[in-house]
């Protein structure tokens, strides 16, 4: 993988522009999942106010009622967006779902303890604890390369 | 409160608790057999095991679904699963047993034996899941560190 950067006096922002083969380098496909995660931008109501958050903020996403909210550390926001739809923004990415109504972001899992029924509880950088249905299970360990 | 088909047990995990308990009763009984030297069982009295077995899931993936938060309650209502079953079809219409206070306590040994032993299995199976989850999230944090 060769790179270049070229600094242009006068442009409004920064344009990103990657050049792929058909077969890309594992280092090209890393480049990729980290600028899809960094960059990406979810859309988030709080208080009456419309921000910006990043997805790296956001320990779940939770379906409530058919609104959707967004739990960060320390605040929680509402977002516009359907939770199939943050799911398919939020694809190959740090994000699983861990049931019906929870999407969790797994660099947010502190650690996981198993549950009697089968289900996994995961305990959050907030806190929190999401339980983890038997059927995403495998789908949550995917998430750490097991 | 979530939906009542995101809670409980998958049916395979039923089936996974029908063959584990069905094959360590069959096993116990034998052991039983040789240790009074009685033969207790007959091809019958195997598909009569099977048809508990299988029963006690099926009501069991039931049960599951109820709206129980406690862990501890959940594991007694599977229990109670179990010894209705065994008790109903078992003792009173298959009539495995006299009933007798010392059949009873038998009977009542056997099948908490078999309960622990198929819930251990589903424990461990969900341990070891976590564990290695869990390694791999202090891995993660390792790299992050260094």
């Amino acid at each position: 993988m060769r790179w270049r950067i070229e600094r242009r006096p006068g442009i409004a922002q920064t344009q990103l522009t990657i050049l792929l083969p058909d077969e890309p380098e594992p280092e090209a496909e890393a480049l990729l999942r980290f600028l899809k995660k960094h960059v990406r931008k979810l859309t988030g109501v709080l208080e009456g106010y419309t921000v910006k958050i990043a997805p790296e903020e956001i320990c779940y996403i939770e379906s409530v009622d058919d609104r959707t909210f967004l739990y960060a550390d320390k605040a929680v926001y509402e977002s516009p967006q359907r939770l199939y739809q943050l799911e398919q923004t939020l694809a190959n990415t740090s994000f699983v779902r861990v049931s019906k109504s929870v999407i969790l972001n797994a660099d947010k899992v502190e650690k996981v303890r198993p549950l009697l029924n089968g289900k996994l509880e995961a305990l959050l950088s907030n806190g929190e604890r999401q339980h983890i249905n038997r059927h995403y299970v495998s789908s949550f360990r995917s998430k750490f390369e097991i | 409160m979530k939906k009542w088909r995101e809670r409980g047990l998958r049916p395979t995990q039923c089936l996974l608790i029908d063959c584990v308990s069905f094959t360590v009763s069959i096993v116990l009984v034998a052991l039983l057999s040789l240790l009074f030297s009685e033969e207790i069982y007959t091809a019958e009295s195997i598909l009569q095991n099977f048809v508990c077995t299988s029963l006690i899931s099926i009501l069991i993936y039931f049960t599951s679904r109820l709206p129980i938060e406690s862990e501890i309650l959940g594991a007694l209502i599977t229990l109670l699963d179990v010894a209705a079953v065994m008790l109903f079809l078992g003792m009173g219409i298959f009539r495995w047993f006299p009933w007798e206070i010392r059949s009873l306590l038998l009977f009542i040994g056997v099948f908490v034996t078999v309960f622990f032993v198929t819930y251990a299995v589903m424990l461990l199976e969900n341990k070891i899941s976590s564990d290695r989850i869990n390694q791999a999230i202090r891995e993660k944090k390792n790299v992050r560190a260094d």
